[in-house]
Formats: C-alpha cells, sequence, structure tokens
C-alpha cells in the first residue's frame, strides 16, 4: 500500500481481506500509526486479537514480520543481540602467534542480531512487534525508548545504527504492570475491549467459514454472558473460535450438551466451570 | 487551528490527565491530517494520541464534545430548542463555543449496582468508566482511606495477587535453574586450558519457610487487612505453607478460609468467623493477642511472622510506662526467623501517642510503611 493508497477504507478493507475484522477505532488508529509514523501501544485483556493486529497489518503491507515475545527476566542481549563468544574465543586462539589486533572481534561478524536490531537494519519496510512489553522489566522498557523515539539502536563497541527502512513498531499489554509514562508518550494508544455480539460474530464466522451461523450466535451469546460473571479468566475471542470449532467437531445432535462438553476450551479454571455450570446452564 | 488544539491540551491537563508537549504536536499533526469534516473521526485519532489509560476514555470524550462540538446557549435553547448545531472549522478559535457543565466535576458517583459489578470485571463499558477512578490512582491511594467495601478494589486485590503468584513463581523457577556453580564450572573447564566454554548450572536448594500473616482487625486497620486478606487469597498458591490469623484483643486462625472457592464466599466466611467471636470495631490488645498467637502458631527458626498493623496497642497493660506486648515480641523475634511488620500509617505517624514503632523495632522486628496497595504488593513478591 502506498501513501496515495493509505486511507482508512483501504486499512480496513485490506486487514477485512486478510481475516481481520477491524472497527472504527482499530483502523483509525492504524491509520494514525502509518501515516504519522509512530509507535502504537495496544491494551487490552487477553485474547482480544491484540497480537493479531499486529501480524494483520504486517500481511496486509506486505512487509517483513519481527516479534519480540517480552517475559520477567528478558535482557538487551535477547532484544538486540550478543557478541557470539565461542566464535570470538576461536579467533583468538587461532590468532595466538600472530601479530593480530584484539579489537578485531568487535565487529558485526562476532555480533549475533536479534529481532530489534534487524528490523532496523532491513533494507525492506518492516513492522516490530513488542509482544507484551509490561511482562519485560522496566529497564528494557527505558532502553527501548530510543528506538521508539529517536528510530536509534545503540550497542556498546559497535556503535549506533540508524533507521534503514519505514518501520512500524506495534506494542502490546496487558496491563499486568504500568508501563513507563515516557513509553505512553511515545506511542498512540488503542485499547482493545472484548467485541460487541455482532463483531465477535463476524471474527468467528471469518475464523471458521464452514461454521453454521445459528451455532455462532449461540455460542457468542453465551460467551458474552459469561464474561458478566465475575470470574477468574474470561473467555477470549480466541475461546469464542476454539468452541465453535469444537462443538461442531464433536458432532452431536444436542447442541446444549456439545457445549457443556467442551466447555474446558473457553473456561480454564475450575472454579470458574462450576460457576458457569450453575449461573448459565443452571445445572 | 493550532490555537483549538493547545486549548484541548491544556484543558485535557486541567482534568488530570497527561498531556505532553510531544503529544500536542502528534495532536496538531492529525488535525492537519483529518481536518474536521468528519468530527467523529477525528474524536478517536485524538483519541488514540492524547489517552494513554483507558479509564481516561471518557474524560477525554466529555472534553473533545466541550472543546469541539457548540452547544446550544441558554438564550439559544429558548430560541430554538431542538437545535443541536456543530462547530465547523472555525467553531473552536473562540472560547464562546465552550459551554462547561457547571457542578459536573463536583457531582458524586452514583452508587454500583450490582451489574455494574459484575461488568467491573470485564471492560467497562464507556458511561461507566466515568465513574471510576484510573487504576493506577486507586493503587497508589492511601490505604487507609480505603475503608468501605469497593469492587473495583476488590477486582485489583484479586489482579495484584495473581500477578504476584506469577512473579513469585517465576523468580523461584529462575532461582531454581540460573545460577552458576563457579567451583564445578572450573573443574569441568579444566580440559580447555581454562577457559569457561563449558557452564555448569548448580542444583536448587530445597526451602522450607513458612510465612504466618497476623492481621490487625482493630477498628483502623479492619479494611486495610481485609484488603490483605484478599490480596493473599489470590497469591497463596505462591505460598507453598502459610497460615493466617486475625487479632484485636484476641487471635483467631482465617486459613480455612483461604480455601475456599470463591473469594466472595471467603470473606464473607472471614466476616462470619469475626462476628461470631466478637471481633467487630475492636480495641487492639497486642499483649494477650501476641500471646495467643505464638501458642496457636508454634513458630520455629523457619517462620517468618509478618504482621499488618498500625502498632498502637490501646488496651494492652503497660509495665512503667512501655506495653507489656514489646516483650512478647522479643519472644517472637527470638522464637521465628524474622518478624516484620506492615505499617499502613506515614512515617511521621509513628512513634506518636501511644504507637510503639521503635519499641518493636528495639525488639528486633523489621517495621515498614505500606501506605498504597502498590506497596504493599511489592512487599509481598520481595517476602
Amino acid at each position: 500500500m502506498s501513501n496515495e493508497e493509505l486511507t482508512l477504507k483501504n486499512i480496513k478493507k485490506s486487514l477485512n481481506d486478510i481475516g481481520y475484522v477491524s472497527n472504527d477505532e482499530i483502523t483509525t488508529s492504524t491509520f494514525l500509526a502509518l501515516s504519522l509514523n509512530k509507535p502504537i501501544l495496544i491494551e487490552g485483556p487477553p485474547g482480544v486479537g491484540k497480537t493479531e493486529l499486529a501480524k494483520a497489518i504486517a500481511k496486509s503491507l506486505n512487509r517483513e514480520f519481527f516479534r519480540i515475545q517480552c517475559y520477567e527476566g528478558i535482557t538487551f542481549e535477547q532484544i538486540v543481540g550478543e557478541w557470539n563468544y565461542q566464535k570470538q574465543l576461536l579467533h583468538l586462539e587461532s590468532a595466538k602467534g600472530k601479530n593480530q589486533d584484539e579489537t578485531s572481534i568487535f565487529n558485526n561478524d562476532y555480533f549475533i542480531k536479534r529481532p530489534l536490531l534487524q528490523a532496523f537494519i532491513d533494507e525492506k519496510d518492516s513492522l516490530l512487534l513488542i509482544d507484551e512489553i509490561d511482562k519485560a522489566d522496566e529497564e528494557v522498557e527505558s532502553f527501548l525508548l530510543q528506538a521508539l523515539g529517536e528510530k536509534q539502536v545503540t550497542v556498546n563497541d559497535l556503535g549506533t545504527f540508524d533507521l534503514n527502512n519505514n518501520l512500524i513498531v506495534v506494542l502490546t499489554s496487558n496491563s499486568q504492570r504500568m508501563l513507563l509514562d515516557e513509553t505512553k508518550d511515545r506511542c498512540l494508544f488503542l485499547y482493545i475491549s472484548y467485541p460487541s455480539v455482532e463483531r465477535e460474530m463476524k471474527i468467528v464466522k471469518s475464523k471458521i467459514p464452514e461454521a453454521d451461523d445459528g451455532l455462532i450466535k449461540k455460542v457468542v451469546n453465551l460467551v458474552q454472558r459469561i464474561r458478566t460473571l465475575n470470574l477468574t479468566k474470561k473467555p477470549s475471542v480466541r475461546a469464542s473460535v476454539d468452541w465453535v470449532n469444537s462443538v461442531q467437531n464433536l458432532g452431536n445432535k444436542n447442541v446444549e450438551e456439545a457445549l457443556i462438553d467442551s466447555m474446558g476450551v473457553a473456561i480454564k479454571n475450575e472454579s470458574d466451570k462450576k460457576r458457569v455450570l450453575k449461573d448459565i446452564f443452571k445445572q | 487551528m493550532k490555537s483549538q488544539i493547545v486549548y484541548l491540551s491544556n484543558q485535557l491537563r486541567d482534568k488530570g490527565l497527561g498531556v505532553s508537549i510531544r503529544s500536542t504536536q502528534t495532536a496538531l499533526d492529525t488535525y492537519e491530517l483529518l481536518g474536521t469534516d468528519d468530527l467523529a473521526l477525528l474524536k478517536r485519532a485524538l483519541r488514540s494520541v492524547y489517552v494513554k489509560d483507558k479509564y481516561d476514555i471518557a474524560k477525554f470524550d466529555e472534553i473533545f464534545d466541550e472543546c469541539f462540538i457548540k452547544k446550544p446557549s441558554t438564550d439559544e435553547r429558548q430560541v430554538n430548542r431542538n437545535s443541536n448545531k456543530r462547530v465547523g472549522k472555525r467553531g473552536g478559535k473562540s472560547n464562546k463555543y465552550v459551554i462547561k457543565k457547571d457542578g459536573k466535576t463536583n457531582k458524586k458517583p452514583n452508587p454500583m449496582g450490582a451489574e455494574q459489578i459484575k461488568q467491573l470485571s470485564g471492560t467497562p463499558v464507556l458511561d461507566e468508566k466515568e465513574q471510576l477512578e484510573r487504576e493506577g490512582e486507586i493503587l497508589n491511594k492511601d490505604l487507609t482511606k480505603l475503608n468501605k467495601f469497593d469492587p473495583r478494589v476488590l477486582e485489583l486485590c484479586q489482579q495484584l495477587g495473581r500477578r504476584i503468584a506469577n512473579k513469585r513463581s517465576r523468580r523461584n523457577r529462575l532461582a531454581k535453574t540460573n545460577k552458576v556453580d563457579i567451583r564445578r564450572t572450573m573443574r569441568k573447564n579444566i580440559k580447555y586450558g581454562g577457559v569457561p566454554v563449558e557452564l555448569i548450572k548448580a542444583k536448587p536448594r530445597k526451602h522450607k519457610n513458612e510465612h504466618m500473616f497476623l492481621n490487625d482487625i482493630s477498628g483502623s486497620c479492619e479494611w486495610i487487612s481485609s484488603w490483605f486478606f484478599m490480596l493473599m487469597y489470590s497469591c497463596q498458591t505462591a505460598f507453598k505453607n502459610s497460615r493466617v490469623f486475625e487479632f484485636d484483643n484476641k487471635v483467631i486462625e482465617t486459613t480455612d478460609a483461604l480455601k475456599q472457592e470463591y473469594l466472595l464466599t471467603a470473606f464473607a466466611d472471614v466476616r462470619t468467623l469475626r462476628m461470631r467471636n466478637a471481633m467487630v470495631h475492636g480495641t487492639s490488645n497486642m499483649y494477650s493477642s501476641f500471646n495467643q498467637f505464638r501458642k496457636k502458631a508454634k513458630l520455629n527458626n523457619k517462620s517468618y511472622v509478618i504482621i499488618l498493623s498500625d502498632c498502637r496497642d490501646w488496651a494492652g497493660p503497660k509495665i512503667d510506662g512501655i506495653p507489656a506486648s514489646v516483650e512478647v515480641m522479643k519472644e517472637l523475634v527470638r522464637d521465628s526467623k524474622k518478624v516484620v511488620i506492615l505499617n499502613p500509617e506515614d512515617k511521621y505517624k509513628w512513634d506518636v501517642v501511644d504507637s510503639c514503632v521503635s519499641l518493636y523495632q528495639e525488639a528486633g522486628a523489621q517495621v515498614f510503611e505500606v501506605s498504597t496497595l502498590n506497596q504493599l504488593a511489592d512487599f509481598v513478591v520481595q517476602m
């Protein structure tokens, strides 16, 4: 999609074409992120399509896709890259007795590039997904500020890398911890909540086109009702898709029975299961 | 145009949203890009620029409407009651179009109904957000002010508890697997001429610690202890051996309530236990309750005692003006591995009137200030 083709309508259509059911909020934020070339921070409960949106944007714009899956304890080395210790060691061993400059082991050949650096130096336009940033430590988040704001990455002993392509950065968060104000300030913000009944039905239909409309409606309505209960883990959109799939595959004549039998795909906790059986299925 | 965006930024700042110059610049770029032909689109776009927290969405929408959508004045309303014109491109440049809603900000939120409580555990719908404080605000609110049942706090305690459990289990896993045994590594790498090519990980050590929680439920600390209980309920899986007690002038054990299937049932059980033992709005007698606790808990050198209390021994006996509970505290410290007191009071109130923080510190207990839910959660993570 070129800059001239970058319109709200086109974005919505291209997302739709590859199976991502968008809404006005999502389309507008995506349009802004692309037009203003700003990172976009997506928040929302698990399983509402945050990661999927990043993938869909990359696919619809035909961009290289890089992903950093954050977790507690993730380090600079796993995000940017690390020195190839064994290779450096071998080089030094082989260079013993020869008059070689030891600084030669600190160049690109001895550096293993990880997603952030790869996304920066890639010649082709790319999309970098920093998934579940809230799980990473604050030090990592602070390190990313340079990349998000100034479009540069600095590696000690190797230098500063400038952005080589039209990179879009998408960050997702489940709000497990408050992100730094500096990070939020550099990003556009998009909150994706659980979808409306209509949108959820469209999403399920786009994932399982062969599914019966009546069954989709039944499951989606059920899931929406379950979400109003005070459960430990609410069923996600992914769960709706899986539930419809499971009921279809069970092939029972009695849909109600099949729904109860396959409840485990949507309800992931024993106490939640009991509550749903009692409050929704009246058992 | 510039002035309209700057005005919007200022209005948002006045309402407590953190709006930086960068955001205003981005908003200007957005405004130039989209214009004002489609106000709904502009609103959505500026929302994603200005709002950084889901609970600010309603606030933003309200202020945007005040700045960009003309509302009829009282006179205009008399002339044409049905008119609801929108402001065009020039509208926002003048402040005369901005009609503030008098008294709106001071209006107290309506009490929440059962349906809303249910909704709270999911994603609040837009009009509900208006009534809600931001998550961050509640987490950093003075604990002593969280003194009535608020479903949002209940929800947050659950969330915090789950996070604590996750963090602690990750940390434990990491501690078990990620330490390098230097001695064995050196021995292993002798064959490489001393170059450390292979790393040997240390074997995990088994810990058999037990945690004893003793919560003060006298008038001043009742609700704080309740929130702490809820926090502990949600992260109990992270503690292998733990027991929970409550005290005012006597001690009850509430560990069994933690094993209830639902938090609310557990909470109700604790309330019933308190009622049955006549422990409602009681005054604290730390001498008798610490003594009872010592007998019930059977402390040993692997026990950590965590006391949540403001250290105000109202009804306890005194010897030469010093509370007798200090002596019992010394015994608790001697019998256990560590005694930690979490004090919800501000530090400047410590040792004032009947607060005996320093005396307990001298007895060997460590005292920490936990005045917000965040601090409380941080402490439990580090524990």
